[in-house]
């Protein structure tokens, strides 16, 4: 079999039955998400609640998934939200290790069901598995953990896990795996809920592809005509020999100069990386030096990232001060050295001293506050519970002081946090994971932060900037009408947490001048695709088109599996390309892959399919036809009916954004109030879904 | 004598002479500037033990940990071009197994008392790829029961006669760093052959191949 493995596993975490099954059925949703998310409509009815037995997890992968295709290495992990409304289902996405090691084990998807008594981890090996005890590690850091795995299994073994955060039930928590690779979505929560601490992944499998010269090509291909920087930056910071344009903005740092600087041995140049090289890709993302300036270069060992992937976006780094400062290792990595826990200790902890070079403080502080959050396996939810913190704490901790007990609030460390003590951090990340603190409370997700205190915070909060909801159903903006206008609010209105589509923000995001970057959206979108940054116009046809093209290529490359922080390859790196990318690359992939007849129009139609059903269990979480006036409502933040459409802002007006999500219906055969219809159902093969909906009386 | 005679003979002087400089590795070896240039590398990463320097008879392959990033190509680019497919586990270049804890270490499957001081993405970054050492008395080939080990001529590559090989793993247990791999479909024993392809697809050039010719001008 090609590119698919056939198989899928299903852990029972009740009877610790593992059991092996065919997944050629869900071929059609081409796997990941699509597969994912069908196994959850197939088997999870929409009401369940996510903590119950009868919720599942679901990780899938794809047919692409450890082709080698440049960051091929995602999976897609799907269950129900634990922290938006209505508790419809989720996706978690996740690079690292997993999705290779998960293939190399023969598996397409692993199925998690039951709920175990006692602490358990499951090790999956080739075409099997066992549920382990876990007794042992249950209470300990996702670091250590990890390494406990790791001895009691094999060397190289993958480990998922999740640390205190989510076997304490918070809302807000993660799966960690490797270093820094997470999937958010309140995972972690589901996890502990079935007492299941850890999966742990090692296979030795391979997996056949039809024509792997033709899959050699396309990755010498995308290496050397295609592929930028993360996000598919194309356009370097600072001006090279080659180069026509530079971009400050650019997430394509690296050049002669700016080094690795912690690395064995002495720095490292990142030097030049010119289109059609593709031995020296890896070093035009200088993430650490992007994200926290020139401070962090001398700190930087290297480069990580997933497997497969040639754009090495972890900046890594190792401060040996931290441990004689503070106590800890200070080594870490993400893609975000800036998120994750890192805005949750700038929150807490204030005034800290620089230890030996200016700004050294302000950065030990942020890998700090990550370091710990990861190991506690804490999801900051890309900085909304920070914002949430920083809402509580306003006017001296007004609301705050309200929803601690004065005991409570006089037990916190506030004079050290005050003054620079990094180690308070400890004392109020155990309130944050603390079930028994009100702390905790903050922890639940915007959404029923928001319900718990109607009085404190209710819709003020939920509305608010400072707080930066896509949407009052509880979804993080994850780039939105800051982007491209109407086009990145859209794309957010499928999902139930934030919407991670990076195919716009990649677009406006890319380096290029606005006038390249708006003549190229054009040919493919129509005029008046793509607005000028804060400059926007009224929504068109050609800009709903282009939120479809978003959302169909996220989905596209969670199901398949790729990376969508730097698919699809709209733009190239290349001059004489006139900067175009190819839009049909993951076809040809997937025909080279699977061997089968695939083209952009057909695994559109499949992708499509992928869409249609998670708009329908979406509906059916929520009961009602009426997505626009409930799942579809943006927070207050994103209007201003005076300032929208002027020069110099990024605000929307109410009636214009119902003309948007008009027209974003249109493009997807949805009713006037954006259900699916039998007819749009049927055209993807959907009859069954349908008919589901029909009995409901959920149909569009 | 042939011209292809003298091209190995001289490969060999230059082999010969490139070991004299840096007998079994580079500590207290000062590289000139056109010798680090074509290794791709510092002195000071050299010093390290950083570099990894594996003289084949046809070109000395490098691997330096401080350009490794751990992304695992190098695996998959192997088995794709050797094999025609995707299989990490089989490939003749092994990243994965070094990339979170320092496989080399004491401890059990490479967890040791402190790991993270230690190598690995769990420790202080450092990673790199083991590959076949093309040795000059190769014990994977002397150990071979079935002789299906050979030397190819001409190229100096340790090669596995697959009509011979019994897939029995005495090559695996007998090399010092386990680099051959008994192919799960196959049942027979894999390993480099100094392909390249794992070079040419190694986002950081931590991986690189000089020939012996490029060697010589910079000697």
């Amino acid at each position: 079999m090609y590119g698919w493995t056939g198989k899928l596993l299903r852990v029972n975490l009740t009877t610790k039955a593992c059991t092996v099954e065919s997944s050629e059925k869900y071929f059609k949703y081409i796997g990941g998400k699509g597969m994912a998310n069908r196994i959850m409509y197939d088997e999870v009815p929409a009401g369940t609640d996510p903590v119950a037995v009868e919720n599942k997890i679901v990780f899938a992968i794809g047919p692409n998934t450890g082709s080698n295709a440049p960051c091929s290495g995602r999976t897609d992990i799907a269950t129900l939200s634990c922290f938006t409304e209505n508790n419809a289902i989720v996706d978690a996405h996740m690079g690292g290790d997993t999705a290779v090691m998960m293939k190399g084990c023969g598996f397409d998807a692993v199925i998690i069901e039951g709920a175990s008594e006692t602490p358990c981890y499951i090790y999956v090996t080739d075409n099997a598995a066992e549920v382990r005890d876990a007794s042992h590690i249950w209470g300990k850091g996702n670091r250590e953990t990890t390494a406990l795995i790791t001895k009691e299994t094999t060397a190289g073994v993958n480990v998922v896990s999740i640390g205190p955060a989510g076997e304490n039930l918070v809302n807000l928590s993660c799966v960690i795996t490797g270093i820094a690779h997470c999937g958010g979505a309140g995972l972690g929560k589901i996890f502990g809920s079935k007492k299941c601490k850890a999966i742990a992944f090692y296979g030795t499998q391979g997996m056949q592809v039809a024509d792997p010269k033709k899959v050699m090509e396309l990755n010498d291909y995308v290496m050397k005509d295609l592929i930028g920087s993360n996000n598919n930056h194309v356009i370097p910071t600072v001006m090279q020999s080659w180069s026509e344009y530079s971009n400050k903005s650019s997430r394509w740092t690296g050049h002669p100069g700016l080094t690795w600087g912690a690395a064995e041995g002495g720095p490292i140049d990142t030097g030049e990386s010119a289109p059609g090289q593709p031995t020296l890709v890896g070093y035009r993302c200088q993430k650490a030096y992007k994200d926290h300036g020139a401070v962090a270069e001398q700190y930087t060992v290297k480069m990580t990232g997933c497997a497969t992937c040639p754009i090495r976006c972890y900046g890594s780094v190792y401060i040996p001060q931290m441990e004689k400062t503070w106590g800890v290792v200070g080594a870490h990595a993400n893609t975000c050295l800036g998120n994750r826990g890192s805005s949750i200790g700038t929150t807490f902890i204030k005034n800290v001293k620089d230890v030996e070079t200016e700004g050294d403080g302000a950065l030990m502080l942020s890998i700090y506050a990550a370091i710990k959050s990861d190991d506690l396996g804490l999801w900051d939810n890309y900085g909304e519970l920070a914002a949430t913190l920083g809402y509580v704490m306003a006017d001296d901790h007004k609301i705050l002081k309200q929803i601690l007990t004065e005991e409570e609030y006089n037990a916190l460390p506030w004079d050290r946090a005050n003054n620079g003590d990094v180690n308070a951090l400890d004392d109020f990340y155990a309130a944050l994971i603390n079930p028994n603190h009100n702390m905790y409370k903050l922890t639940q997700g915007a959404y029923y932060v928001a319900k718990t205190f109607p009085e404190l915070m209710g819709d003020a909060y939920l509305n608010s900037k400072a707080l930066g909801l896509w949407g009052v159903m509880g979804g993080k903006k994850h780039h939105s009408s800051e982007t491209a206008a109407q086009v990145g609010l859209l794309t957010n209105v499928l999902y139930n947490r934030d919407g991670m589509c990076h195919t716009i923000v990649n677009i406006t995001g890319s380096g290029l001048p606005y006038e390249i970057q708006r003549n190229i959206i054009e040919d493919i979108f129509g005029e008046g695709a793509l607005d000028k940054p804060s400059n926007y116009t009224k929504m068109n046809e050609s800009k709903a088109k282009f939120a479809k093209f978003g959302v169909m290529r996220q989905v596209l490359h969670d199901s398949f599996t790729l990376c969508n922080w730097v698919w699809p390859m709209t733009f190239s790196p290349r001059k004489e390309r006139g900067y175009r990318g190819d839009l049909s690359v993951e076809a040809q992939y997937m025909a080279a892959i699977t061997g089968e007849d695939w083209t952009e129009e057909s695994l559109d139609h499949a992708v499509e399919r992928d869409i249609q059903l998670h708009r329908a269990m979406t509906i059916m979480a929520y009961k009602t036809t009426d997505m626009r006036n409930t799942h579809d409502v943006v927070a207050e933040w994103v209007y201003n009916d005076e300032k929208a459409y002027t020069e110099g802002n990024t605000y929307l007006s109410r009636a214009d954004w119902q003309d948007a999500l008009t027209m974003f219906y249109n493009q997807f055969g949805w009713n006037e109030n954006g259900a699916p219809t039998r007819a749009t159902l049927e055209k993807f093969d959907l009859k069954d879904v349908a008919d589901d909906l029909e009995a409901l009386g959920l149909l569009g | 004598m042939s011209e292809n005679k003298k091209t190995l003979l001289s490969r060999e002087y230059t082999r010969r002479q490139f070991l004299k400089l840096t007998g079994k590795g580079f500590a207290g070896v000062a590289l000139s500037s056109s010798m680090l240039s074509l290794l791709g590398c510092t002195q000071a990463q050299a010093e390290a033990g950083l570099v990894n320097v594996i003289a084949t008879p046809d070109y000395v392959l490098v691997a330096n940990a401080a350009k490794c990033t751990g992304c695992q190509r190098c695996e998959i680019n192997c088995t794709l071009a050797n094999d025609g497919d995707c299989h990490p586990y089989m490939a003749r270049i092994h990243a994965r197994e070094n990339l979170n804890f320092d496989k080399a270490s004491t401890g059990v499957n490479g967890v040791s008392e402190d790991p993270h001081h230690g190598a690995g993405m769990f420790g202080t970054w450092s990673c790199a790829p083991e590959t076949c050492h093309q040795c000059a008395d190769p014990a994977c080939m002397n150990a071979c029961p079935m002789k299906a080990i050979y030397v190819e001529e001409g190229t100096g590559v340790r090669k596995i006669d697959e009509s011979k090989c019994v897939g029995c793993g005495a090559c695996v247990a007998a090399c010092p760093w386990h680099m051959p791999r008994i192919d799960v479909d196959t049942k027979k024993s894999t390993k480099c052959i100094s392909c390249g392809a794992c070079v040419a697809g190694c986002p950081t050039s931590a991986l690189k191949m000089v020939t012996w010719e490029e060697i010589a001008a910079a000697l």
